[in-house]
């Protein structure tokens, strides 16, 4: 996958968003496969700077958003609708560490056959047995004893979503390697039965 | 008692099957499931189904047919695939043992 500048369809200045031309303010026709790259504007890729991404998604919202084309006609209300849509899908999806890995993984694997259940040895048990302990702990209002389950499992989590990181490292090798990406399918299951958990851990004042 | 322990990892839903097996049909089924209410819904109604039938019948059962008595959402079908597979796990696990105890 390589990262191509495009040009605006109408007056041919380099493109940030393939949605919208910031030059002429033109929207640009998309294939219905657009990836979340191309929305934002990023080069694929695992890191991206949050400062850069809440200031690309504010400006791109700033001359994307249907407020301001209240009173232009139907065809450009209905394009702007669906930028807007398709940039908050986009940036929903690139603020988190996990949804990011997640949206990477689901466009390398595509046609590879991977193994979408696996778990680290052992771990489903060990989960199964740590939903049995919160409910304990959650009945018997135990405070500081749920506290440190809740930092238990915060660091474990945490851990977990620095596993991302290195594996995105050889980036180009990355589409073609299936054992770095069932290795990132397996800490991304991880992290949803370790969220799960957390989820049910009421939150404090 | 016989487990089958499995897990949904689109969601992280965990559900724990018991069954007692005597001699090849299921006289007891038993489930404790964390999970959304489509998840604890198809447990309980797989416990109902497999009590009193063959083991080789029980594992006949489906997913789909889970989902359709359940009406469930495209989006909770991953939820009768738990069920069907905490059955699966618990015979699988109680003919491997049968195998080695025999």
């Amino acid at each position: 996958m390589t990262f191509e500048q495009p040009a605006c369809q109408k007056c041919e200045s380099t493109l940030i968003s393939h949605l919208f031309c910031l030059s002429c303010n033109a929207f640009q026709t998309v294939p219905p496969e657009i990836d979340y790259f191309e929305v934002l504007g990023f080069p694929v890729c695992f890191e991206i700077n949050s400062e850069d991404l809440e200031e690309r998604y504010k400006s791109l919202s700033l001359v994307l958003h249907p407020d301001f084309f209240a009173a232009a006609p139907e065809e450009e209300k209905r394009l702007s609708e669906k930028a807007s849509a398709m940039l908050n899908t986009a940036y929903n999806s690139f603020r988190g560490t996990t949804s990011r890995a997640g949206y990477l993984l689901s466009l390398f694997s595509k046609g590879k056959n991977l193994n979408e259940r696996t778990l680290p040895d052992g771990f489903l048990q060990e989960m199964f047995f740590l939903q049995e302990s919160l409910d304990e702990l959650l009945e018997s209002s135990d405070s500081s004893a749920l506290n440190k389950m809740n930092e238990d499992l915060r660091t474990r989590h945490k851990e977990i979503e620095s596993y991302y990181a290195p594996l995105f490292k050889n980036f180009k090798d990355l589409p073609e390697d299936s054992d770095i990406l069932q290795q990132l399918q397996t800490h991304l299951n991880a992290e949803r039965y370790l969220r799960r958990l957390l989820d049910r851990i009421p939150a404090t004042d | 008692m016989e487990l089958g322990l499995v897990g949904a990892p689109e969601c992280g839903d965990v559900m724990k099957l018991q069954i007692q097996v005597n001699p090849e049909t299921n006289e007891d089924a038993k489930f404790k499931t964390y999970g959304c209410g489509s998840a604890i819904a198809s447990s309980s109604l797989l416990t109902e189904w497999v009590k009193g039938r063959h083991l080789d019948d029980a594992e006949q059962i489906k997913n789909t047919e889970i989902a359709e008595e359940l009406a469930l959402p495209p989006v909770k079908i991953h939820c009768s695939v738990l069920a069907e597979d905490a059955i699966k796990a618990a015979i699988h696990n109680y003919k491997s043992r049968k195998k080695i105890d025999v």
